[in-house]
């Protein structure tokens, strides 16, 4: 049977997932990137190698800010944009969602659908307040493991407001509050309502939300803050089971759908080659752009970095 | 470049200084424009401009005010270059388009003022601008808070003239309009030593029409479906038409036309068909400010039309030529003036009609929203404009950003994402 390789490399978490021809999930991986975006991604062609005769890969996508290099190392078909890769996926899962909300490590995007067709949608900018990143900081401070810090969030009575607007005040607010003497559990709660707040003020701003709403990405796991969406909108809100690889099921779904006669893919062995990211300064002219090689065994495969593509190099 | 170090140094330029931001635009400028393809042959011109930019016109500039002549810098398509070519000055739009002047801006500027202001106030106070160098008299105006009291200190570096833009279009305002051009005139009367005669300010009128009618005449040629001009290069064009030679601009963007009329008789374009077609509205784009453009180009799409100060408001609307006394020469300009719909006006529906109309006329498929970062009128403008596109089924995508590169990754995935939107 032919199968479908989606890879969503971002900030934090590098996913990988199969799926068959009927669009099932075969596998799915979730990694950290730790800053280590080569290694996670050989990493994870390496797992998913284990029973790499069961899979007939017949096309690769790639989304996530990463998805260049993870085009360069597996060999992609389809390298698409997240807004499309969620969106694609949250359809599948849920074929008359329009509403998806999607809050990842550094990014959160609000994604507007009418009749199975994206019509509007928007990213954080540079701001990441209230994005899994910030959350893990949060419980890692609060000596709580992120896994639980959404239930501490259901089991408050009473919510304790906390500024929201900038993750720099709501840590210290939180702060206050705690120094204050307020249950650990009411910060929690409190502090999943002003996040929830700060999205639908910011990156939801001016969008028209309405059910069936999908939650995905890394921070949809957290329950805590999924209750704080169902409060602050009332409705339902729903979270996929396979959540925080929604982009990766959705550039293997745009992969399966390119219907590409021949993949690019180079094969599970892709974890095997040597990859190596080598940057320097190019002194062409005084833009001293930081020019990024990425090599296989040594030669050159792909740079970027420049901005006027001097260094580009043609691969076949 | 070098061959114009005598002229720099005679404009009490900080030479170092400017040899950096000299080493800047070549590649910068081969990257963004040299790279496209299927470009007109009548670009090579401005090419050229660009290339020498700090040279060729300068020296021009230069040659004027050694013969007596004087220069005058402005900041706004509401100031009126008729006046200025009739007092026989030269009139020249300042830019503050280059990341290399913000942060010389921000030594006496708030962070949060937007980069255009930041970076015209670093060009004057580095002396790195050959343009503001050669200015006799700036003419500043009070179209946003930030430029209004950015001008106070200003004051302190060069001679500037404020003038106080009404923000409302009632009667009232428009007759106040016209004292101001008549402020305007004996301020440029005193610092020419020349009267501004009905005679003279009937030629400028027309010189300024015409330009405006070539500009027109360009914009006109990129409804054709495919567009034969990228974004970009028109972008460039009407960048340049605020400091060229008004005369010799309108000849080149005239023959510059007439290749392009051949191309849609041709029915030859610059990008493949089916290219998706795109309006960019909002905050001006003073050169070297090709960042959005050159995003949305290199993504697939063409800009058809922008909606700014460095687009239609420039130029769209003409002063009445037949008018034979000053008082009725220079209420016609305050007509014609108070016509641009910017963001600075209450209310504004007029630029929301525009914004539609363009939409239409230029068979876009969907509309950028720019916003410099800071800008509250333009900014707050958003949301009414937002509502009346949805009205339409126009799709809009709002991109609030400043001249650095850092975000341009980020905004590259939402205009994707956006052009896929429009299937």
């Amino acid at each position: 049977m032919a199968h479908y390789l989606g890879i969503d490399v971002g900030s934090v978490s590098t996913n990988l997932v199969i799926l068959d021809e009927y669009g099932d999930i075969k596998e799915a991986i979730y990694l950290r990137t730790q800053g280590q975006p080569i290694k996670a991604i050989q990493e994870g062609l390496k797992i998913l190698s284990k029973n790499a005769k069961n899979w007939d890969i017949r096309g690769v996508g790639t989304t996530g800010s990463g998805r260049q290099l993870a085009a360069v190392i597996a060999g992609a078909d389809v390298v698409k944009n997240e807004i499309t890769a969620h969106a694609v996926a949250a359809m599948k899962e849920i074929p008359d969602v329009r509403t998806v909300i999607e809050i990842g490590g550094q990014d959160s995007k609000i994604i507007i659908l009418r009749d199975g067709v994206v019509t509007d949608f928007a990213m954080n900018t540079v701001c990441a307040a209230g994005t899994g990143s910030f959350l893990d900081q949060q419980a890692n401070r609060l000596g709580i493991p992120i896994e639980e810090f959404g239930y501490y969030a259901l089991r408050s009575r009473n919510p304790v407001r906390i500024a929201g607007r900038c993750a720099v005040f709501a840590e210290s607010d939180m702060i206050h509050k705690q120094q204050l003497g307020y249950k650990v559990e009411d910060i929690i709660r409190g502090l999943c309502q002003a996040l929830v707040r700060n999205y639908l003020n910011n990156v939801g701003k001016g969008k028209e939300i309405l059910p069936r709403v999908v939650f995905q990405g890394g921070v949809a796991a957290n329950v805590g803050m999924k209750a704080a969406f169902e409060e602050a909108l009332g409705m339902e809100v729903y979270v996929p089971k396979y959540h925080n690889v929604m982009g990766a099921i959705g550039a293997a779904l745009l992969a399966k759908e390119a219907n590409v006669e021949r993949t690019k893919f180079r094969g599970f062995d892709a974890s095997e080659i040597e990859f190596t990211a080598d940057s320097f300064e190019c002194k062409g002219c005084s833009n001293h752009c930081e020019v990024v090689n990425i090599r296989m065994e040594g030669k050159v495969i792909a740079r970027w970095g420049d901005r006027c593509n001097r260094w580009k190099v043609i691969d076949d | 470049m070098t061959d114009y170090k005598k002229l720099w140094e005679s404009l009490d330029m900080d030479l170092e200084k400017h040899e950096q931001l000299c080493n800047l635009l070549p590649d910068f400028f081969a990257e963004v424009y040299l790279s496209q393809e299927n470009r007109p042959e009548g670009m090579n011109y401005f090419n050229l401009v660009v290339s020498s930019i700090h040279g060729l016109r300068p020296e021009e500039l230069k040659r004027h005010r050694d013969s007596g002549g004087k220069v005058v810098g402005t900041f706004c398509v509401y100031v009126p270059d008729e006046l200025i070519f009739a007092a026989g000055a030269i009139g020249i739009g300042l830019c503050g388009g280059s990341q290399f002047w913000v942060a010389d801006g921000e030594r006496v500027l708030p962070k949060n003022t937007c980069p255009l202001i930041k970076s015209f106030m670093g060009a004057k106070i580095t002396k790195t601008c050959p343009y503001f160098q050669s200015c006799d008299l700036l003419v500043g105006e009070t179209t946003c808070d930030g430029k209004k009291k950015a001008w106070e200190i200003m004051k302190n570096y060069a001679d500037i003239h404020v003038m106080h833009l009404p923000q409302m279009k009632r009667d009232i305002d428009l007759r106040a309009w016209s004292h101001e051009l008549e402020i305007l005139k004996e301020r440029l009367e005193e610092l020419t030593g020349n009267e501004i005669t009905p005679s003279k300010l009937k030629d400028a009128i027309k010189l300024i029409n015409e330009k405006r009618k070539a500009l027109r005449r360009l914009y006109e040629l990129r409804k054709a479906n495919p567009v034969p001009i990228s974004g970009k290069d028109a972008l460039l064009v009407t960048q340049i038409a605020f400091y060229d030679d008004p005369e010799r601009f309108t000849s080149k963007v005239n023959s510059l036309c007439d290749e392009l009329e051949e191309r849609v008789k041709l029915g030859k374009g610059v990008f493949p068909s089916g290219t998706k077609r795109i309006i960019i509205t909002g905050t001006p784009m003073a050169i070297p400010n090709w960042k959005l453009h050159h995003i949305v180009e290199t993504s697939g799409a063409a800009v058809v039309c922008e909606e700014t100060c460095t687009g239609t408001r420039y130029f769209e609307n003409l002063v009445d030529e037949e008018l034979d006394t000053l008082e009725a020469q220079i209420m016609a300009m305050s007509e014609r003036y108070m016509k641009t719909n910017c963001a600075c006006f209450t209310p504004n529906q007029g630029r929301i009609d525009d914004i539609i109309r363009l939409v239409r006329e230029y068979k876009a498929d969907g509309v950028i929203y720019y916003n410099l970062q800071f800008c509250q009128p333009y900014a707050v403008e958003y949301e009414l404009v937002r509502q009346a596109l949805q009205r339409e089924g126009i799709p809009v995508l709002f991109i609030e950003t400043d001249y650095s590169e850092n975000d341009s990754g980020q905004i590259k995935t939402r205009v994707q994402a956006f052009l896929e939107m429009l299937g």
